[in-house]
């Protein structure tokens, strides 16, 4: 069982600022103001949901918009060792050069070729080789990833 | 860009765990406050794998946070199309639609990313769940009269 009033307390003491949602309730006003479809249903959507909140977890709400699946080690990524070693992404990026260069002689001449997909992909295996010799990156033991061992 | 059947990622012969790694990575930068690069490794995680819900759903995630809500929806729909039951992505949509003013869009996903959560032990769904309050307390600071109406609120007290 829980109270109402210890959830809006919540509320009131500045739980959506800490996530960075203060400043939604202008909004929620203007929709709501502004709605033409079913006012009511939508109400008693949200009154169902707040009335089956068992309390206590709001404390541990993601302050940023969450990311998803590469958040979550447990469920993606059972081995303690690291794949992305030093070497590794040389290979990536010797195979990126490769296959970059075999698209661009099929589509010289092309107007509608799209290499930017693999400048996208260029970029990011640069990012993450930046990241390899990066010790802050990798020594932020409680973030989810295991990379320790990516020191070459 | 190539093949329907074979992801840049498969010619690359970059492996699932190898490519959940760069994931990681991209999420590290991400809770580091360093966007631009986290933005970076999901682009290219994309381009690598089109049809990785969790590329789709982390770069919808970090365009939500730079307010570039169109190509965000984009993303995010693309990552519930290919695994359903994510909760991420509709927790963002729900926060998307709000500054869009889109309520019942938002209260939509919102409920969906709630009730994937049941024992309220994702952070995600949580904040979900802090946005529905918040919804809640516009809903009734601006209506005296919903107690005039049955909102199942038999629990609430």
């Amino acid at each position: 069982m829980f109270g109402i009033g210890k959830l809006l307390g919540n509320v009131a003491g500045g739980l959506l600022e800490k996530i960075g949602l203060g400043k939604i309730a202008p909004f929620v006003k203007m929709g709501l103001n502004a709605m033409t479809g079913n006012w009511l249903g939508v109400a008693q959507d949200v009154f169902g949901l707040v009335s089956k909140f068992k309390g206590n977890s709001l404390d541990g709400a993601s302050k940023q918009p969450p990311l998803g699946g590469f958040e979550n080690p447990v469920k993606n990524f059972a081995s303690q060792n690291n794949p992305l070693k030093g070497n590794r992404l040389a290979d990536m990026f010797k195979g990126l050069s490769d296959l970059f260069k075999g698209f661009k002689a099929l589509t010289d001449g092309n107007s509608g070729n799209d290499l930017g997909g693999l400048g996208k992909i260029f970029n990011a295996l640069k990012a993450l080789t930046e990241g390899a010799n990066n010790n802050q990156l990798y020594n932020n033991r409680l973030s989810i990833s295991q990379f320790t061992n990516i020191q070459a | 860009m190539v093949g329907k059947t074979q992801t840049v990622r498969e010619k690359l012969n970059i492996s699932p765990q190898e490519f959940a790694e760069m994931g990681r990575v991209g999420a590290i930068y991400y809770q580091q406050g360093n966007f631009d690069k986290a933005r970076t490794i999901f682009e290219g995680l994309v381009e690598l794998d089109p049809q990785s819900a969790n590329a789709h759903s982390a770069l919808g995630g970090l365009l939500t946070l730079q307010q570039e809500d169109e190509t965000a929806i984009e993303h995010l729909n693309r990552a519930i199309q290919l695994n359903p039951s994510q909760i991420a992505p509709y927790v963002n949509l729900g926060e998307i639609y709000i500054r869009q003013q889109k309520i019942e869009e938002s209260v939509a996903n919102l409920k969906k990313a709630i009730e994937l959560d049941p024992d309220e032990t994702d952070a995600g769904a949580n904040r979900a769940r802090a946005m529905v309050l918040g919804i809640y307390q516009v809903i009734k600071s601006d209506n005296e009269n919903l107690d005039e109406i049955n909102l199942a609120t038999e629990k609430i007290n």
